[in-house]
This record gives C-alpha cells, structure tokens and sequence, in this order.
C-alpha cells in the first residue's frame, strides 16, 4: 500500500467537508479534483453518511476506503475555510503534507459564536418567521422569547447526540413554553407562537436541498435526505402533541 | 409599503438564522439582503400561486447568491441557504403532519403534497439558476 497518505487526506476531507455542511455533489467533484491533482484514477460515492473512496494508481493497484461520518451538522465558516484550502491544494499553492495538518487543525477549532449572540440571533429568527407567516406582532414577541429560550435548551439536549429525541424534547418545550407564554404575553396567539418558534426545528432546508440533489444525479443521497427530514418533522409533531396534552388538545 | 416592511423583516430572519450557521458577519449580511430579495420576488409573484412564486424567487436567489458568491470568492452554499430560507416548505410541511395527527388525513395528504412540490420548485429554481450562472462563468473564463 503505497497510496496511505493520499487515500488518508482525502477520506479525512470528504468527511471534513460533509461534517460542515458541504452539498454532496460538491464534495464528489473535489475529491474528484484532488485526485486528478495527485496523478490518482478516484471514484467517489457519498451516501449521506458513508464515504465510500476507491483509488487507483498508474500501475493498476487499486484500494477502496469505507468511511462513515457519524452526524452531520452545519457550519459555515468551517466549510468556507475548508473549501479556500482545497481550493489552494488543487491550485499547487501548498503540498499534500501542509494542507493536511492545517485541514486536522480547521476540524479540531470550534468557531461557533458566543451564546448570547446566538440567542439574540435565533429570537429575531423567529420573530420574523412568526411575522411573515401567520402574522401578529404580540405573538411575534411572544415567539421571540419562546424561540430563544428553546434554541438554547435544544442545543444542551444535543450533547445526547440523538437528533429524533432532540427533536422531540424541543416540541414538547415549545408547546408548555407557549402555553405559559400565552399567559404572561396579552393578545398573542397560541398558533402563532409555535409556528414562529418552530421554524428553528422544521427540516424545510433538509428536504429542498434533498430535491435538488436528487435532480443533480445524486438520487440515492437525496432521497436519504427527505426521509431524515420525514422522521425529523414527525419527531418534532409529536413532541407538540404530547406537549399539548397538558393544554387539552390540539388547536389549530 | 407592506410589501418592504416584509421584505425588511424577512433579510433579518434570514441573516440572523445563517448566523446560527456560524456563517461570518458579512455572509449573514449578505445572506439576509439575498433572503430580502427572494421574499419581494415571492410578494409580487405570489398571484400566479405560491409554487410559480416560489420557482421565480428561487431563480433570482440562486443567481444573486452565486454572483455575490463568485464576487467574494467561497462557496455559493451559504449565501443561497441564507436567501431560501424564508421560503422553504417547513411550515407547511409540519401544519400538513399537524392534520395527520388530529386524524385530518384527507386536507392533511394536499397540504403534504404542497410542501413537496414547493420544495421541487424550489430546488428547480436553484439547478437552473446553477446551470445559466456556470455558462456565463464558463464565457467570462475564456475571455
């Protein structure tokens, strides 16, 4: 096996890259790149989860790499930083040694914003949200609070790393959230409140990105996609559902 | 008027959930401004229905969002999440399984298909948006 450190960095870059959100057709053509630029024949299939890398050299020696992922999350600057890097390997800019041990370097940092920020983010999110579809700005305010107060309870729930339940929990904390908000929050609506604060929750990304990447020739991938987005939304209604419970029933 | 005040309101959305991305301050902003955009698009086509509008803004988000992309130089993914958000089918989608709860599975089943075919639209919107913006890529390159 003479391919050790090329097979190395490019299966540690498709999952770099599908850790932080790249599309799968894009991380397919890159590691495609980064083969032909190392004299390499690659066939690349990324099924969600799994990577699936087969090399071969000019004197016909062949090896395949399995590689699972483990769960997908989005982070943007990460990805952006991780395609300039590969962008400046395919380019000859830096060699294979150098853009490898700043790709583990990129992974290990964690460029995510300070809490506070985050929640500000996520209640004018909601908000937002709330004040485009339903309408109403007292239950635009209400779904602020309640937004921000869920988003930061959800990601402490996260650390299980069981997105269905996490999903769940945070149907059921923003349906009794809302009906203590409904409360303190004169004029506000029930349904307005959850539906604003739920957006943060609703896989509609999932599924739209899922659609195009069926239409891109990637169909397995994609319809993975929609059935994740599927199990998500139907964890998030029943956590809604039981929620509501306590408040006898659903209205909508 | 209203139609601004709402487009105002849906940049902010819009920027503020690509900053839970973790997406740089200039991409959110930039971002939002995308999301800004495709919602005016979505008020003023939304009279050929909401799938029509949703395939005609998603067209303008995806060439603005790979221009601007191209402009700073990353990868268009960012910007065009921030733009689609405001659009995408999840609200609908979840009133849709809502009634399927209560045991509405007729209205339930139409609103499901809705979400799914706004989504394609969608998704529609962004491919050929892709596909027109990589040609005239290609003939800029050449040049």
């Amino acid at each position: 096996m003479a391919m050790v450190e090329e097979i190395d960095f490019m299966t540690d870059t498709a999952t770099a890259l599908m850790r932080s959100g790249s599309p799968t057709t894009r991380t397919e053509l890159w590691i495609s790149k980064i083969g032909q630029k190392l004299g390499l024949e690659v066939e690349v299939a990324i099924i969600y989860t799994v990577i699936y890398i087969t090399v071969k050299d000019a004197n016909g020696n062949s090896s395949t790499v399995t590689k699972r992922t483990g769960n997908l999350s989005t982070d943007f600057e990460k990805f952006i930083k991780i395609d300039s890097l590969i962008k400046r390997f395919v380019d000859g800019k830096i060699g294979i040694e150098e853009a490898h041990s700043e790709l583990k370097k990129i992974m290990k940092e964690d460029f995510s914003y300070p809490v506070w920020i985050r929640m500000i983010a996520a209640a004018l999110a909601c908000g937002g949200f709330e004040y485009l579809l339903v309408g109403g700005l007292m239950s635009a305010i209400a779904s602020m609070v309640l937004g921000a107060l869920v988003y930061v309870a959800a990601n402490y729930i996260r650390l299980l790393d069981n997105r269905f339940f996490q999903q769940f929990s945070a149907g059921v904390m923003i349906s009794l959230g809302a009906w203590i908000l409904l409360a303190i929050f004169k004029g506000a609506t029930l349904s307005g409140m959850i539906s604003g604060a739920i957006m943060l929750f609703v896989p509609g990304l999932l599924i739209t990105n899922g659609f195009s990447e069926i239409s891109q020739a990637s169909v397995i991938s994609g319809t993975v996609k929609e059935s994740e987005a599927i199990a998500l939304l139907i964890a998030l209604v029943f956590g809604i559902a039981a929620g509501t419970v306590f408040m006898g029933g659903m209205k909508f | 008027m209203i139609i601004i005040i709402q487009s105002l309101v849906a940049a902010l959305a819009s920027g503020s959930f690509t900053l839970l991305y973790n997406a740089t301050p200039v991409d959110a902003i930039l971002g939002g401004s995308i999301g800004g955009i495709g919602w005016f698009v979505y008020s003023i086509t939304i009279g050929y229905g909401s799938i029509a509008a949703s395939l005609i803004s998603a067209l303008v988000i995806g060439l603005t969002g790979r221009f601007l992309s191209r402009i700073r130089h990353i990868p268009s993914q960012p910007l065009i999440t921030g733009g689609i958000v405001v659009l995408v089918p999840g609200f609908i989608a979840f009133k849709a399984m809502n009634l399927f709860i209560i045991g509405n599975a007729s209205q339930g089943t139409v609103l499901m298909l809705n979400a799914f075919l706004i989504a394609a639209s969608i998704g529609t919107g962004l491919i050929v948006a892709v596909a027109i913006t990589s040609i005239i890529f290609r003939i800029i390159g050449k040049k």
